[in-house]
This record gives structure tokens, sequence and C-alpha cells, in this order.
């Protein structure tokens, strides 16, 4: 088996690298540095992962925590991931949420909540894989994500708009 | 959308609908980078396993080796030395051996050493006749004079007196 070839890591990169960056800034403020290295890591395995995408989130999470601990910014990154959410999303062509607004809804979650939905509806990531991911059972993902779409859609009523409402 | 095919609520349809800021790094280097590191990498997978192995397996033998044979030499320095080329002696013959006194041995051999020496000098400046000992001569003056010995047993004679 061979490891990644050069147009896998573009594929990947181009497909993948804007999620991971949200994945990794739940835990630390250098998230290029993070998925960089991640992606260089990939590069080094003398076989492609099973389940690639899934493998490049564990990794980015793996660091994230690691580049977060050893920054020693991690007490107080609760307090700052609000001040730091509108590098979260970009404004989308779509106008049905405010980017802004979604992202301040998002960091204001639990870190476990976060994680799960970020990984689920920004890295398309299945339950299981999610579940797998955070290194919970099923249910526990299941849960975390719902409690946080829950809670998102409390911070959002009335700012999001229906799909046909333009 | 998930990979799951779920529907989605609307609120996930549009939070979806809102991509993640994209990352701000250099691609142009990090696929440099990249390129480099699978270079290595599949130069790493080229190589088998006896190239890979090959030079650290004969290094660890060799040292061990060189390690074993540093220990034996120390054992044999330790311990003295077994005459006979370390067959057993036997007992009757052990007690009859003459019994040296180790502090004075040095001294001793030194002394014969010295003797030794002497009599060969005196041996090359007289001649072997003239150191003759008077047993060897009156022997000879009793036997047959067809009866002789030779320079080397002559000097094994004297030196045993």
């Amino acid at each position: 088996m061979a490891g990644v070839d050069a147009e896998t890591l573009k594929r990947l990169l181009d497909a993948n690298s804007a999620a991971l960056g949200l994945y990794a800034r739940q835990w630390c403020n250098t998230p290029e540095d993070v998925v960089q290295d991640v992606f260089l890591l990939l590069m080094r395995e003398p076989a492609v992962p099973e389940n690639v995408v899934g493998w490049l989130y564990r990794a980015v999470r793996n660091k994230a925590i690691n580049a977060a601990q050893a920054s020693r910014r991690r007490a107080t990154h609760e307090a700052e991931a609000a001040l730091r959410a509108e590098l979260w999303l970009t404004p989308s062509d779509s106008d049905r949420l405010d980017a802004a607004v979604a992202a301040e809804a998002l960091a204001g979650l639990p870190l476990d909540e976060r994680e799960a939905i970020v990984a689920r509806l920004w890295g398309g990531l299945s339950f299981e894989e999610t579940a797998h991911l955070i290194g919970a059972s099923l249910s526990t993902a299941y849960r975390r994500y719902q409690q946080g779409i829950a809670a998102l859609r409390e911070r959002l009523e009335g700012t999001c708009r229906p799909k046909n409402s333009r | 959308m998930t990979r799951e095919g779920q529907k989605l609520t609307p609120l996930e349809e549009s939070l979806a609908s809102v991509a993640p800021r994209p990352l701000d790094f250099d691609r142009d280097v990090f696929f440099y980078r990249a390129g480099e590191l699978a270079a290595r990498r599949d130069c790493d997978m080229e190589q088998t396993p006896l190239r890979r192995w090959g030079w650290p397996a004969a290094f660890s033998a060799m040292t061990t080796a060189a390690a074993i044979l540093l220990a034996m030499q120390c054992h044999r320095q330790g311990t003295a030395d077994i005459p006979d080329g370390g067959r057993a002696v036997p007992e009757s013959v052990a007690e009859s051996l003459p019994v040296r006194d180790p502090a004075a041995q040095p001294e001793s051999r030194l002394a014969e050493m010295m003797e030794y020496q002497r009599l060969c000098d005196a041996i090359f400046r007289d001649g072997i006749d003239a150191h003759l000992p008077e047993a060897v001569v009156s022997s000879e003056t009793k036997t047959d004079s067809t009866v002789s010995l030779s320079s080397a047993e002559l000097l094994n004679q004297m030196l045993n007196q």
C-alpha cells in the first residue's frame, strides 16, 4: 500500500482544510500550524489511513489540544473564544444566517457540544465517526450534538431565515 | 449535509451553509514541504530490511563480541596461571614439589638469570673446557672417550648442578 500522493493531498486539503481549521480553533488559536502539521504527518504515513477524514480530525484534535496546553492558554481559552469567534466563519452568499451571529452563538456553547457540532456539520462526519473522534459512546455524541443544536436554536431564533424567504 | 444522508433541519442547513473561514497559509511552502516528506518516505520504503538493519545489526554484533572478549581478558588476568596447561597434578607429586615463597620468587629468579648470564659470559670468554664440572671431567676420564656430550647437554648439566 502506498502513501498519500500529491493529487490526493491537494484534494483532501481543498475539501477539509477550512473545516479542520474551524475544528482546531475550538482549542487553539494557531489552526494554520496545526492543520499544516497534520497534513505533513499524513504525508509521512507509509499507507493512506482507512478513514482518512476521520484520521485527519483525530490528529487535528490531538495536535490542537497539545498546542493549547503548550501555550498555557487553555485555562483562559473559553473566555477568549467569544472574542475570536469572528474568525471562525465566512459570510455566505445565501444570506440565510449571519456568519458573525452564528459564530458568536457557536462560541457560547460548551466545548464538547461545539466539538460535536463542528465535526458533524462542517466536517461531515457521521455520528459513529464523531463518537470515535471524541472518545465517547454513540449516544453521548448524539446527545451532545442535539443539546448543542437546541442551544443554538434558542440563541439564533429570529435570525435564521428560511431558505426561500429572499 | 452530512455523509449519513440524514435530513438536516433548517437550522442545521443554515449553519452548514456558512462556510468556515479558509486557513491562511502559504500553499507553495506547504506543498514543497509535503513533497520533501513524501520523497523521504518513499526512499525509506524502498530500503530493504537488510539495508535498513544490516549496519545496526553488524555494529551490535561487533560491539557484543568486543565486550565479551574484553570481559574474558579481564577474567584471565584475574586468575593465576595453572601449571601443565591446566592438567591436574597428583597429590603425591604436588607434595614433593618444592614450595616457593611467592614473595621471594622474583629475587631468586633474578639471581638465577644473573648467574646464568655470568656463566655464559665466562664460557664464551674462556671456552667450554675451562668450565667443565669436575664430575663431568672425572666421568669423561673414567668412561670411554667416544662418549661425548654436546655443548647444550653440558650446559644443561652445569645448570642443573
